[in-house]
């Protein structure tokens, strides 16, 4: 059973079409890095695996479940906005603006969803935030307010705060493009070791050596369509379209 | 000493002895400015203080009388109340404004055109004389005579009631503007992140987005707040029981009525400077939220030395 199916996902804003009929599946434990053009709609894909964007055909699932929708009838009907959210708990998602919460401090930013959504004491939600910030690198920096710490650090603490939801599932919206050059490793490398660890991964980056290195598969996209699907080697080393080539030669 | 500092002037031209002193700046137009205002000054309040049809001694004997400090308990009151129903009312239309459901959007537009154009003195007067359209007030099923309670319009709707009713609604309309504004000065992507953690809509908006559009809306909220105390001498034009109502009740027997006046004015300054002063310590307060953030860091340097020693 594969962990997301992507079927016929079609998506329009306004007359423009952004996303042509997509087809996608990612297996457990699997990670995928989509790569493409800016603008080829693959942060508005990645959204609608979760649910923050909504296919005007087609449907995704992750685990078995639909999200955002219900079928009945035969027709598909919207979820009501609670049982919606429920489907977002698992499924982490990482920003390329980290998108913290500036009015907390990074403890705070780690237990706010946990604690709005019950999902434990405070104590052992403080162990585990304790723990995370560890295995992010950022033990002594809890008191922090995100604006005091740099991009790299930001973006670890992002990650965190996804990874207190204990999720099935991590999305990657480009999450090293607003780092300055030499703050990608740290965030990289964090991402490097949740992918050892076995996490289902979808990455939109334009990280050619990350791709490279930790992708089992390698989805490439353009004008709101799938061109090629396979492995980094292959996708690298023989690209089958002149798309992927010429992004390739320009990346 | 000039001399180490610039090369040798050769053939340069310079003017042939500069002193090194400045001469203190002499604002001779500011002291006559002062001159003339303060005569101005000193010759109001001498035909104020002179003025054999203004009787001081009435002033001061009204400044702290019974109904005097009675209406301005109510003024206060009717301010508080009314700021509270009319921030309740501008959070539900602020949402409104901003709702993806288009009759939502249009009926919060509705409510903030209309009540912002009418002028408050038309409307707390239409309240105070709701009686003269519809005599009595009730639940039930327009049209079919049913009704499950009703009550005179006058004996629900007492001129204080139809006061705090007025000057809610038309303040309403103007705090859903602040709180509108305030909700869109939070970035698009705290929405988006506080969804992808599985909070519900409301659960973003009071942990998330609240808090941070709050720091934008205190200092307009408080201007309309100040704005209101002073907004509720108009409920005196239907007896609303506030201090200017009382005043003119006094003023009505012992036809003292600019003595009286200025015995509302003083209060009314005193009250708004008061609600000014707390303005801006509120301001400061939360505008340290941002700064509380660097205080914390410099307390954090601090203590990194330390804790690398260790
Ligand atoms: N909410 C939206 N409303 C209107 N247009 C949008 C919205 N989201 C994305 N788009 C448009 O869709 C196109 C593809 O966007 P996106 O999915 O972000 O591409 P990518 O992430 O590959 O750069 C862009 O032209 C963008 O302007
Ligand atoms: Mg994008």
């Amino acid at each position: 059973m594969s962990s997301v199916d992507i079927v016929n996902v079609h998506k329009s804003f306004g007359d423009n079409e952004i996303l042509k009929g997509i087809d996608l599946q990612v297996r457990q434990g699997e990670v995928v890095c989509l790569l493409g053009p800016s603008g080829s709609g693959k942060s508005t894909l990645l959204r609608c695996v979760n649910g923050l964007v909504m296919p005007d055909k087609g449907h995704v699932s992750v685990g078995g479940n639909l999200i955002g929708r219900k079928v009945h009838n035969g027709k598909l009907h919207d979820l009501s906005g609670k049982e919606a959210s429920t489907q977002r708990e698992r499924i982490g998602m990482v920003f390329q603006q980290f998108n913290l919460f500036p009015h907390l401090d990074v403890r705070d930013n780690l237990m706010l969803g946990p604690r709005a959504l019950k999902l434990g004491g405070k104590a052992e939600l403080e162990d585990k935030a304790r723990h995370l910030l560890g295995k992010v690198g950022l033990a002594n920096r809890a008191a922090a307010y995100p604006s005091q710490l740099s991009g790299g650090q930001q973006q670890r603490v992002a990650i965190a705060r996804a990874l207190m939801m204990e999720p099935d599932l991590m999305l990657f919206d480009e999450p090293t493009s607003a780092l300055d050059p030499e703050l990608v490793g740290e965030v990289l490398d964090t991402m490097r070791s949740l992918a050892q660890d076995g996490m289902t991964m979808i990455v939109v980056t334009h990280e050619m050596a990350f791709a490279r290195q930790v992708a089992d598969r390698v989805v490439f996209m353009a004008d709101g369509r799938i061109v090629e699907d396979t492995t980094p080697h292959l996708f690298f080393d023989s690209p089958e379209t002149e798309r992927a080539r010429a992004f390739l030669r320009l990346a | 000493m000039q001399s180490s500092v610039n090369p040798p002037a050769t053939g340069l031209e310079r003017p042939a002895e500069v002193p090194d002193v400045v001469a203190v700046k002499r604002h001779y137009g500011r002291w006559a400015a002062v001159v003339v205002l303060a005569a101005i000054a000193l010759g109001s309040a001498k035909s104020l203080a002179q003025n054999p049809q203004l009787e001081w001694g009435v002033v001061g004997q009204f400044l702290f009388d019974g109904q005097i400090l009675e209406g301005l308990g109510q003024t206060l009151l009717l301010s508080v109340v009314s700021m509270v129903v009319a921030s309740a009312i501008g959070l539900v239309f602020g949402f409104f404004r901003l709702s993806a459901n288009p009759v939502l959007r249009t009926l919060g537009s509705l409510y903030v055109w209309v009540f912002r154009s009418v002028p408050a003195l038309i409307q707390i007067l239409f309240w105070g004389n709701l009686a003269l359209f519809a005599p009595r007030l009730g639940i039930g099923i327009p049209g079919t005579g049913w009704s499950l309670v009703s009550a005179p319009t006058n004996d629900v709707l007492s001129p204080f009631a139809a006061s705090i009713v007025a000057l809610s609604i038309a303040n309403g309309a103007y705090l859903a503007e602040i709180i509108r504004s305030g909700l869109l000065s939070v970035d698009e992507g705290q929405h988006l992140a506080s969804s992808a953690l599985g909070l519900t809509w409301w659960q973003a908006q009071r942990k998330v987005i609240l808090p941070q559009a709050l720091r934008v809306m205190i200092p307009p909220a408080g201007n309309q707040f100040i704005t209101l105390l002073k907004e509720t001498s108009l409920v005196s034009v239907i007896a609303g029981g506030d201090i200017l109502s009382h005043a003119e009740n006094i003023s009505g027997y012992n036809l003292r009525t600019i003595e009286l006046l200025i015995v509302a004015a003083i209060w009314y300054l005193a009250v708004t400077s008061a609600a000014t002063l707390g303005q801006n310590i509120v301001e400061r307060r939360t505008s340290r939220g941002a700064g509380q953030q660097k205080r914390k860091s410099k307390a954090e340097a601090a203590r990194t030395p330390k804790e690398a020693s260790l």
